[in-house]
């Protein structure tokens, strides 16, 4: 898929008025500036409260104080404007209202140079929170304006944390506060997408019925449904695209049957590793483990697509002297291609965003804040899809294998090579 | 003579400094976050040693450049510089057909709007070398008078012509 394809699905079409709301937000202020109204100092939100001309008794606004107050009028945006999406809760509705009531009040507060630090603090910390219940508990899938707002929240933590008067202990905690902070969102959010992705793999690779539930569900599982469906959105390592062909039909089924049926007919004949090995599969450097991948250069790119008796990949486990073949991987050639899907919703292909590290040599997965390691280059591999020849519990389409379960199996049928 | 400044700023709590520095405790989590991740991947605690000697710089240039310092300012800029090229090196590997690049609204704040803030920020802290010039001070002097204009009168008390 190219960039922007990558960037719209990034976005959960709920969540998108939010993301219009704080995209507006500039253009509001600049419009409240020009109009210049004039709220009486003695107003009933409070003394130099609501978009008054500066008084001489006002303090002068920081750089924290204006950054502040951007940040937060963000906040209390994306918070207003998120029940646009989220219609069918009220108590949700409620929730993101006053939230994003207080940040308002809040990011005037600073915007006016008054104090803001004591009331933002605990509103921070109390939604950073409940954003995270909700995504680690797989209530919701984390996608980008999610997480955007959860980077935006952070660094106003950041700086309601800074210490105004001097102390180097003060400032030496506030300081290990904030990246502890930054870590614990990260981490939070990539176990959240982790557990929507696993969520899926076993719904839909378990088989069609399943398929057709989490074709439409998955994505926000909980009280509230949502035609997010599960396409990665937090884009942390794995890069999907969404499904919009809905339930799989009894053709693509029968079509999902008979591709791992061919595929694991064929593959008998790689049963053993040595066979692989002269059939051009190559063992990559660390050869040993329960998902070893051998990769073939030459049906890498020999123009084929989903041809069972050519796979791009296969995955053995191997472990001292045995290996037992698990499956295989079909890969596109060209990155950003889109796979056939014959058995719509079940045969879904996906794609890993990755870091590739220089110094010292080696890969990571991109964390949900779109970063990587230092020395790192960001790139995403073609699509692929893995098609299990074992009796996977989660079914023949599943991303990926349990490792207690492949242990057992590889310890009572891996073959001598 | 050439007199380096300080940054103004120093003293000024809750100043563009302050924001500086805070902006760049958040890129040393994105970086632990990342070494982390991949030394969990990898299986070997090797793969922390860059993310953490890289933080490590990240932190010292941004207290000094928080406490004033040209060189850390500089500095700071240079690995901000760093991070948004590679952004756009990225977009060109991502071009060609073997990988692609995926942006989204994570990576466009954490990867540009991020280091192009801080930039910015570093720029305008940025003390600059003052160059003084010792220009002659003119003295006062009298208003211009005639010389051939005659004596004032002096009048007064115990004087007499």
């Amino acid at each position: 898929m190219n960039g922007l394809e990558a960037f719209t699905i990034g976005i959960a079409p709920g969540h998108l008025p939010a993301l219009v709301a704080a995209a507006l937000l500039p253009v509001a202020v600049m419009l409240v500036r020009a109009a210049r109204v004039n709220v009486p100092s003695r107003s009933v939100l409070g003394p130099g409260i609501g978009m008054t001309t500066r008084t001489a008794e006002a303090p002068k606004p920081t750089a924290t104080h204006r950054w502040a107050a951007w940040l937060l009028g963000i906040a209390a945006a994306v918070h207003l404007g998120l029940p646009f999406g989220h219609l069918d809760s009220p108590v949700l509705t409620l929730a993101y209202v006053g939230s994003g009531t207080a940040y308002a009040w809040l990011a005037l507060r600073a915007a006016h140079g008054r104090t803001w630090r004591l009331a933002a603090g605990p509103l921070l910390v109390a939604t950073l929170i409940a954003y995270l219940v909700v995504t680690g508990s797989g209530r919701e899938e984390p996608d980008q304006v999610g997480i955007a707002t959860a980077l935006v929240e952070v660094a106003a933590l950041g700086l309601c944390l800074r210490p105004i008067r001097r102390g180097r202990f003060a400032r030496f905690t506030a300081s290990v506060a904030t990246v502890a902070a930054t870590m614990l969102v990260g981490a939070s959010v990539w176990i959240g997408s982790f557990l929507a992705h696993a969520a899926t793999d076993q719904d839909v690779a378990a088989g069609p019925a399943g398929a057709v539930d989490a074709a439409a569900t998955v994505g926000h599982t909980g009280d509230h449904e949502h035609d997010h469906g599960h396409t990665a959105r937090a884009q942390a390592g794995v890069v999907m695209r969404p499904w919009t062909g809905g339930d799989p039909t009894v053709e693509q089924r029968r079509a999902a049957e008979r591709l791992a049926a061919a595929t694991r007919e064929a593959m008998r004949r790689f049963a053993r590793l040595d066979a692989a090995l002269t059939a051009g599969f190559e063992l990559p450097w660390k050869a040993t483990g329960m998902d070893v991948h051998l990769d073939n250069k030459a049906n890498k790119s020999d123009g084929r697509v989903l041809d069972p008796q050519r796979p791009e990949t296969l995955v053995y486990a191997i472990d001292g002297d045995r290996a037992t073949l698990l499956g295989v991987v079909f890969v596109l050639e060209r990155a950003g291609d889109a796979g056939p899907a014959p058995g719509g919703p079940i045969t879904r292909w996906h794609a890993h965003n990755i870091c590739i590290t220089l110094v010292p040599p080696g890969f990571g997965i991109v964390t949900p804040f779109g970063t990587c390691p230092a020395l790192a280059v960001n790139m995403t591999v073609p699509e692929m899809m893995h098609v299990w020849v074992v009796d996977n519990p989660q079914g023949p389409f599943a991303e990926g294998l349990d490792k207690t379960w492949v242990a057992d199996y590889h310890a009572l049928h891996g073959e001598p090579y | 003579m050439t007199v380096p400044n300080q940054v103004s700023t120093r003293a000024e709590r809750g100043g563009p400094a302050d924001v500086l520095f805070v902006l760049c405790l958040l890129q040393a989590g994105f970086l632990l976050l990342g070494g982390i991740g991949e030394m969990l991947l990898m299986g070997n605690g090797l793969y922390l040693v860059v993310p953490v000697a890289k933080t490590v710089l990240l932190l010292v240039f941004a207290a000094k450049a928080a406490a004033g310092r040209r060189w850390a300012l500089i500095g700071l800029i240079v690995v901000q510089g760093v991070t948004l090229v590679g952004f756009w090196i990225q977009v060109l590997v991502g071009l060609t057909p073997w990988v692609d690049f995926t942006v989204n609204l994570a990576v466009l704040i954490t990867n540009v709007a991020l280091p192009a803030a801080l930039v910015y920020m570093c720029a305008r802290l940025l003390p600059r070398r003052v160059r003084v010039v010792r220009v002659p001070v003119p003295r006062a002097v009298p208003p211009p008078q005639d010389p051939y204009a005659p004596a004032p009168l002096v009048t007064g008390p115990g004087l007499s012509r």
